[in-house]
C-alpha cells in the first residue's frame, strides 16, 4: 500500500496542499503548530476513513469553510487507485476510482494504516478500558468474526446487568450461564490473539531497541482460573452472585479484562521508563504490522507522529535502521530535519504549506 | 403538488410497515389509487377479515382461522414431538420444507430482562401444561440463534429437562446451496464444531 500523491483543500490549516510521496520513508518536519500532524491525519483518514484525533467532522474543516477535500492516488498490488473524500460538518462522501463507495469495512481492509502517536504511547499507563478498546479494534480488523463475538458478549452483559439492576436473584443463574458461554469464547479468542502477537514481540523489540530483554504481552483476565471453560466461569460468577446483587451491576468478566507488557519479569506500570513505554509500544505496532501482512498480504501505511522526542540518540539510530528494512510506506513527523539516514522524501512544513 | 388528505393518510398507513420508507409507501398508495372500486373494496376487506377471523390457536398459539388450528387438530401429525419457536411466522419455513411432522408451540417472543420480558410474559406456562397433559417425548428448541434466543432455549432446557425424554436444539451451520466463500466466519466455525460423522 503506497500513497503516491496527496491534494488537500481546506483541511485543518491547509488551504491548498499538493504533494507527492516516496514509497519508502517520508520525513515531515517543521516547528510545532505548523500542520505536521494535520498532514499525517489526512493520510490516516485516506486509509481508515476516520481521524485518529477526533470524531467530529467539523474539527477537520478549515475555519470559515463548509467543506474539506482530500484527494489521493494510492497504489496497491501495482494498481493505481484514485480516492476523493469530501468532508462537511454533516458527513462525508468517498469516491474510489470515480464511483461512490459505501462499504466502509471493505474499504478499511483494503487500505490500512497503523499509527504511532504521542497519545497512544500512554496506552499501557492509561485506563484498562483504553487497552480493551485498542485490542478489540485490532482483533476485529484481523478477525472479522470477532466483531460479532464482541457484540454478542455485550448483549449478554447488558441483559445480566438488567437482571442485577432489577434485583431478580432467581433470574441471575440463566444470565450467568449466558455470560459464561460468551466469556469463554472471548477469553479463548483473546488468548490466541495475544499468543500470535507474542510470536513476534520479543524479536521485534530486540531489533528496534538493540536490547536483549524479552518483551511479552500478558493477558490479565478478570476471571482468573486454570481453564476458562463455560462451566468454570459460571461457577466463579455464581459464587460472586451476592456481591454483584449488592453492587447492582456486573463486577467480572471479559469487559474487565486487562493486558500488560512485560520486559523479562518487569511489568510495565511499575517499572517502565518513559522511553520504554515508547519503544515497547512501537514493537507492539510492528507486531500488528506483521499480523496484518500475514492476513491480508498488504503492508499498512505506517504513521509515526513525533516518534523521536524523548528518545536517546542510539535508540533513534536503531529505529532508523529497523525502518530502512521495512517494506511499508512510512511517514515520520519531527521538529527537526532528518539526522541519521537519508529518507526517500523530505517535506518541511510551515504554516500549512510546504517550504 | 400538495397530496390530498385521504391519499396522505394511506401513505402514512403504508409507511408504518416494517422496512417501508416514505417513497415506497407513496408508490404503494398510488398503486391502490389505480385500483377499480371493487379491487379497493377487496383489499380493504382482506385487512378487516384477517383481524376478524385470524386468532392465535388456544393450544399452540399459531395463527389460525379455526381453533384448535389445523396442525393441532390433524390426526396425521406426530404428537410426541413439539417444536418451540419464538414467533408464529417462524413455522412457515419449517412447514414449507415438509421436514417436520410434529406439533408446534409459539412462545410469542424471547426472554429479555432489558425489555422486561421474562418467562411469565411468554407462553411458557401454557407449554408446561401441554407437556403435563399431552404425550410429548421430544422438545425441539427452534428459538433464534441470537443471545436472547439462546437464553430462552437454555431456560426451557432447565425448566423441562426432567419432564420429557429428549430436548434437542436446531443445529447451526452452513446454508444449503451456499458457497463456502460467502459464509461468515462465525457460521463456519459453528458448522465445524457441530460437524457429524459422515
Ligand atoms: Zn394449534
Amino acid at each position: 500500500m503506497v500513497i503516491q500523491s496527496l491534494d488537500l483543500r481546506h483541511f485543518r490549516n491547509y488551504t491548498h496542499l499538493q504533494t507527492e510521496f516516496s514509497p519508502e520513508t517520508n520525513w515531515i518536519f517543521g516547528k510545532n503548530g505548523q500542520g505536521k500532524t494535520n498532514l499525517v491525519e489526512a493520510i490516516y483518514y485516506i486509509c481508515n476513513l476516520e481521524s485518529f484525533r477526533t470524531r467530529k467532522n467539523h474539527h477537520l474543516l478549515q475555519s470559515g469553510h463548509p467543506q474539506a477535500l482530500i484527494q489521493a492516488e494510492l497504489k496497491r498490488s501495482d494498481v493505481l487507485h484514485q480516492i476523493r473524500i469530501q468532508i462537511t460538518s454533516r458527513g462525508r462522501q468517498v469516491r474510489l476510482d470515480h464511483s461512490a463507495y459505501n462499504k466502509v469495512s471493505d474499504y478499511i481492509l483494503s487500505f490500512l494504516a497503523l499509527t504511532f502517536t504521542p497519545e497512544e504511547v500512554v496506552l499501557f499507563r492509561g485506563s484498562p478500558q483504553e487497552r480493551r478498546r485498542f485490542f478489540n479494534r485490532m482483533q476485529a480488523i484481523l478477525e472479522p468474526s470477532y466483531f460479532r463475538i464482541l457484540q454478542d458478549y455485550a448483549k449478554a452483559l447488558s441483559q445480566k446487568n438488567a437482571v442485577l439492576k432489577q434485583q431478580q436473584r432467581e433470574k441471575l443463574p440463566l444470565w450467568n450461564q449466558m455470560l459464561a458461554r460468551h466469556a469463554s469464547i472471548m477469553s479463548e479468542k483473546r488468548r490466541s490473539f495475544i499468543e500470535s502477537l507474542n510470536l513476534h514481540l520479543a524479536e521485534l523489540f530486540q531489533a528496534i531497541s538493540g536490547r536483549t530483554e524479552c518483551l511479552q504481552l500478558e493477558f490479565q483476565p478478570s476471571i482468573s482460573i486454570p481453564e476458562e471453560t463455560e462451566e468454570g466461569i459460571f461457577q466463579v460468577l455464581e459464587s460472586a452472585a451476592e456481591k454483584e446483587m449488592r453492587a447492582g451491576h456486573s463486577l467480572m468478566g471479559p469487559h474487565r479484562d486487562d493486558f500488560r507488557l512485560m520486559l523479562d519479569h518487569r511489568p510495565d506500570r511499575e517499572f517502565f521508563s518513559q522511553g520504554e513505554f515508547r519503544i515497547t509500544n512501537l514493537a507492539l505496532k510492528m507486531a500488528l504490522n506483521q499480523l496484518l501482512f500475514q492476513s491480508f498480504k498488504i503492508y499498512p501505511v505506517l504513521i509515526f507522529d513525533d516518534l523521536f522526542s524523548e528518545l536517546d540518540p542510539s535508540m533513534k539510530s536503531h529505529i532508523m535502521d529497523f525502518f530502512s528494512q521495512l517494506k511499508n510506506q512510512v511517514f515520520i513527523t519531527s521538529t527537526v530535519p532528518p539526522e541519521y539516514v537519508k529518507p526517500g522524501n523530505t517535506l518541511q512544513i510551515s504554516q500549512g504549506t510546504t517550504v | 403538488m400538495q397530496i390530498p388528505a385521504s391519499l396522505e393518510r394511506l401513505v402514512e398507513e403504508f409507511s408504518r410497515f416494517p422496512g417501508i420508507g416514505r417513497k415506497t409507501a407513496q408508490r404503494l398508495a398510488f398503486r391502490v389509487l389505480s385500483y377499480s372500486p371493487d379491487e379497493a373494496r377487496n383489499f380493504a376487506e382482506a385487512i378487516v377479515r384477517v383481524k376478524e377471523q385470524i386468532r392465535p390457536c388456544s393450544s399452540c398459539f399459531v395463527f389460525t382461522d379455526n381453533d384448535p388450528c389445523n396442525i393441532c387438530s390433524s390426526n396425521s401429525r406426530e404428537r410426541t414431538q413439539l417444536c418451540v419457536v419464538e414467533q408464529a411466522n417462524n413455522i412457515l419455513p419449517i412447514e414449507k420444507s415438509g421436514i417436520f411432522h410434529g406439533l408446534y408451540h409459539v412462545l410469542n417472543g424471547s426472554i429479555s430482562p432489558l425489555d422486561g420480558i421474562g418467562p411469565e410474559q411468554l407462553t411458557v406456562a401454557q407449554l408446561k401444561q401441554r407437556i403435563q397433559n399431552e404425550q410429548i417425548e421430544e422438545l425441539i428448541l427452534a428459538t433464534n440463534p441470537t443471545v436472547q434466543g439462546e437464553a430462552t432455549a437454555l431456560f426451557l432446557q432447565h425448566e423441562f429437562e426432567n419432564q420429557v425424554t429428549r430436548i434437542t436444539r436446531l443445529a447451526r451451520g452452513l446454508p444449503a446451496g451456499g458457497d463456502l466463500d460467502y459464509v461468515d466466519d462465525v457460521t463456519l466455525s459453528e458448522a465445524f464444531s457441530g460437524r457429524q460423522p459422515f
